[in-house]
């Protein structure tokens, strides 16, 4: 006999755990295409043998069009004002959005100009990757809003944003831990045709995840949200200059640009330390994912030790755990061998552990500080300050492995020898990874120990007193109705 | 949470410094490695390359000396490493002949001596040790040459077996090869082995329930040729000569190609690659060679043909395309850009190549100089089966690629 669903005051099947796997799924599609980033820079100069120096240039270029690309897309969806869309607007573009990924994450990775002239190779590697972006931006942006569309209780939206992880985890393990080991060949060279394929392969899986979500998600909150904050008359250097005098927003966004930049630009030197230090590149994917386990396990105690220590000592602590790690990872005799790799393992795992604490209230840090702007001005400006902290996580994003690249030539890689590099150099991949993620410790250190300011008791402060405004605020609001 | 913190920083203090007292670095006078050729590292396949890694692993400091084919010179070296006290002395003897000079040389101070080569070494060795008498602290490390056949074989007899449907190109369920070489040693005779024999070799054909096991063999072209080889000087022409008669118009062509160096393979691509073979169609036109070695340099083949005039030299480029696409390398690379055996094996142009396993033989001079340098013995630690009867030389075997 078919189970009828529980339904809520309003008739909507009522909130479970088919919402929160429904939304995870959704997560779960978006890394189905943003996994494979992390393995462009390789494709594209060892494979495609792009000069390292061009495609860093090229990478800081499309970088710089997603971070417009974004607030360009959320606004055309905010524009959008149609009611006859069958299962609501989010859903829909998020649909379109499937639709797209089931081939744009392959675009970002065509085998067959591998022959062709560098400028035509440039101008694949630009379309490809802008392609890919719309749709990514066009799935990822609405997916993102729908969590206020599926629930208005906290602790269902809690438990969505919690879900919302475990699909990004998964999304972003499995193929991390897999395609190492079938991408490359026996001599750790990457294969091409292989990603292009793999490509593929996980973009029907994301169309697939992206149906499964499109289908078993329910509307519950009749809102008319918006995805792009609406500026009337956005002034650049005047939102500047307020987001450079928010101190906690430019703490907090130092901290955030320190980690794209070290853990992002560590990212090719890792592969390639893998393939010609380690000589096991296949291992690489089962390493990082292995990093993984502390923050794992920390992320359930997370709301207990921050409402225990605050979220500023907190993350503070996570710092000065990675410094350690990475100065360790430095310093450590890391050799070529098992005894290395177990070094270089147990250093990765305090490193990520330190990261993932500051990861886990990175956000609610950045909300902190939209409210230390009203309580220092009296003015909020969320907008301006979450769309200047994106813009520079996403320039980060892009600097990172571009500086990386960079400095990668610089100490020999030469990508048309793929991965077989000389001892020597890979040696200097070594110590490349350790010094990046080392800086990306110390970035996050000055940024949340040094310059963001919002401790505990700071904090406690502020709430009381923003509250206290709040109520005299509502009060005088309701005087005039009263005379 | 400042006595947390306090906590940290010292206990980072504490493995920091113990770290640094763990290491291990033989503090003694450096060990000094002389090389028959350059002292460069220039290739990452080579083993003065995966020696530099083996050094690092064992903490070893070293310091490489190139004769680049002097052996007057290479024996100054010898001298001046000996009489500055070096640890562990290694050498590649430029001629095998004078390595009893090195030997005297090491004796004389007491200092351990690694010699490295080939076979020629040992015979060297051994008129020494009849003459002088065995000195203790030197021992030999090389490839096994021996065990050529038997790891060829296999690659063989395993492609065979994984590619049968293809490569019989003819239907007759044999495998006709052509084998070029200069030694007396049969590949073939040892892949026959386990095709003929081993139950892992029984090869599958069919489908559904038209399934059936078979077995095959590789089969002399030439029944005529009692000797079953060819020499591997001229395979270009001969191999050219071949296909004239043995062909797939008169359903006989050769269908697998043996040789027993790397420059034999890549005149032997070129001749494939002018009837057609070996290019860009694969999947129907492929001879599988297998080879020995992997340093022949292709793009210095393709470039030591190319001529001055720049439209020509494009025609020659893209007329040699299939050996190394040199049309689509950026000037400035060209020079750093390394493309020998493996690369062309990775494009599937040759089919496999049998090559010395340097990372073994790396390892192995690392070990021997740490067990030296510890008053052990040279091969305490090592894979007794790779130690010879005399128990002074290591042998590794070839590994395949």
């Amino acid at each position: 006999m078919k189970k009828t669903p529980k339904l809520d005051a309003n008739g909507k099947r009522k909130f479970g755990i088919l919402d929160s796997i429904s939304y995870a799924a959704g997560d779960f599609g978006c890394n189905m295409s943003f996994a494979l980033k992390g393995t462009m820079a390789i494709f594209w100069t060892q494979f495609m043998r792009m000069d390292s120096v061009l495609y860093a240039g090229l990478l800081i270029l499309v970088q710089i069009w997603d971070a417009i690309n974004d607030p360009l897309i959320g606004s055309i969806i905010d524009r959008d004002k149609r009611k006859n869309y069958k299962r609501g607007k989010f859903l829909a573009y998020i649909w379109l959005g499937s639709i797209g990924l089931l081939v744009a994450g392959a675009l970002c990775f065509i085998p067959w100009v591998q022959n062709a002239d560098t400028l035509i190779k440039a101008i694949v590697f630009v379309a490809g990757y802008i392609l890919w972006d719309a749709f990514y931006t066009i799935a990822n942006v609405p997916y993102g809003s729908l969590l206020s569309l599926i629930s208005k209780d906290p602790a269902d939206r809690a438990s969505l944003s919690a879900w919302r992880s475990v699909g990004s985890m998964v999304g972003n393990m499995v193929p991390m831990v897999i395609l190492p080991m079938i991408i490359y060949d026996s001599n750790n060279n990457i294969i091409g045709e292989r990603v292009f394929i793999a490509a593929l392969i996980m973009g029907v899986l994301g169309f697939v995840a992206f149906q499964f979500m499109i289908r078993t998600t329910t509307i519950r909150v009749e809102e008319d949200i918006t995805v792009s904050e609406e500026q009337p008359k956005f002034n650049v250097l005047k939102a500047m200059w307020n987001f450079m005098k928010n101190r906690p927003a430019v703490g907090a966004t130092l901290g955030a640009m320190g980690m794209f930049i070290g853990m992002q630009g560590a990212a090719t030197a890792v592969t390639v330390m893998f393939q010609s230090y380690f000589k096991n590149v296949a291992l690489s994917g089962v390493v990082t994912m292995f990093a993984m386990i502390p923050i794992v396990a920390f992320t359930p105690l997370a709301r207990k030790l921050v409402v225990k220590f605050g979220k500023k000592e907190l993350s503070v602590l996570g710092s000065i755990c990675s410094l350690a790690a990475c100065a360790l990872m430095l310093i450590l005799p890391i050799t070529p061998d098992g005894k290395g790799l177990i070094i270089y393992i147990v250093c990765m795992l305090l490193n990520s552990l330190g990261t993932g604490i500051y990861t886990t209230v990175s956000w609610s840090m950045m909300g902190d500080a939209i409210d230390y702007n009203e309580w220092k001005n009296g003015t909020r400006e969320e907008g301006t300050v979450y769309s200047l902290h994106s813009f520079f996580r996403k320039l980060a994003q892009g600097l990172g492995p571009s500086l990386a690249l960079v400095i990668m030539a610089a100490l020999g890689y030469s990508e048309i020898n793929g991965g077989n590099q000389l001892f020597s150099v890979a040696l200097n991949m070594r110590y490349l990874v350790a010094g990046l993620y080392l800086f990306a410790a110390i970035m996050q250190f000055i940024g949340l120990a040094l310059i963001y300011n919002l401790d505990k008791k700071t904090l406690e402060k502020m709430n009381k007193e923003l509250a206290e405004r709040h109520v005299a605020a509502e009060v005088s609001a309701d005087q005039p109705a009263e005379q | 949470m400042k006595k947390i913190l306090a906590l940290i920083l010292v206990a980072l203090f504490a493995l920091t410094t113990l770290s640094l007292a763990a290491c291990g670095s033989i503090n003694k006078s450096e060990v000094s490695i002389l090389w028959s050729g350059k002292d460069t590292i220039e290739a990452p396949d080579s083993l003065i390359n995966c020696i530099d890694r083996a050094m690092y692993i064992e903490n070893i400091s070293y310091k490489n000396y190139g004769a680049n084919g002097d052996a007057d010179a290479q024996y100054e070296q010898a001298k001046t490493a000996v009489e500055g006290g070096c640890a562990v002395l290694i050498v590649e003897p430029v001629k095998a002949l004078e390595t009893y000079k090195y030997i005297e040389l090491a004796k004389d101070k007491n200092i351990p001596i690694i010699l490295i080569g080939d076979a020629g070494i040992s015979l060297a060795v051994d008129a020494y040790n009849k003459i002088y008498g065995e000195y203790d602290n030197c021992v030999i490390i090389r490839t096994n040459s021996e065990s050529l056949p038997t790891v060829q074989g296999k690659l063989i007899a395993d492609y065979v077996k994984a590619n049968f449907n293809k490569l019989d190109r003819n239907g007759d369920g044999k495998i006709s090869y052509v084998n070029y070489t200069s030694s007396l040693y049969s590949s073939a005779d040892e892949a026959n082995k386990l095709l003929t024999e081993s139950e892992d070799y029984e090869i599958e054909i069919g489908s559904g329930c038209r399934k059936e096991k078979v077995r095959t063999e590789l089969v002399f072209y030439d029944d005529k040729n009692a000797a079953k080889l060819l020499p591997s000087v001229g395979a270009g022409i001969a191999q050219l000569a071949i296909m004239e008669k043995y062909n797939d118009e008169a359903n006989n062509t050769v269908e697998l190609i043996i040789t027993d160096n790397d420059a034999t393979a890549l005149e032997i691509l070129v001749a494939l690659q002018s009837k057609g073979f070996n290019t860009d169609k694969l999947t129907t036109h492929n001879i599988p060679v297998f080879t020995v070695g992997f340093e022949t340099d292709y793009k210095a083949y393709v470039l030591s043909g190319a001529p001055a005039d720049e439209d020509a030299k494009k025609e020659h480029l893209e007329n040699n395309k299939y050996l190394c696409d040199l049309t689509v390398v950026e000037e400035e690379d060209v020079e750093i850009m390394i493309w020998n055996t493996k690369n062309v094996i990775a494009t599937g142009r040759l089919a496999g190549t049998v090559i010395e396993d340097q990372d073994t033989i790396a390892e192995t001079i690392a070990s021997v100089v740490r067990n030296f340098v510890n008053d052990k013995a040279a091969f305490d630690g090592l894979n007794a089966e790779y130690v010879s009867e005399s128990g002074k030389e290591y042998l590794v075997p070839y590994i395949s690629n």
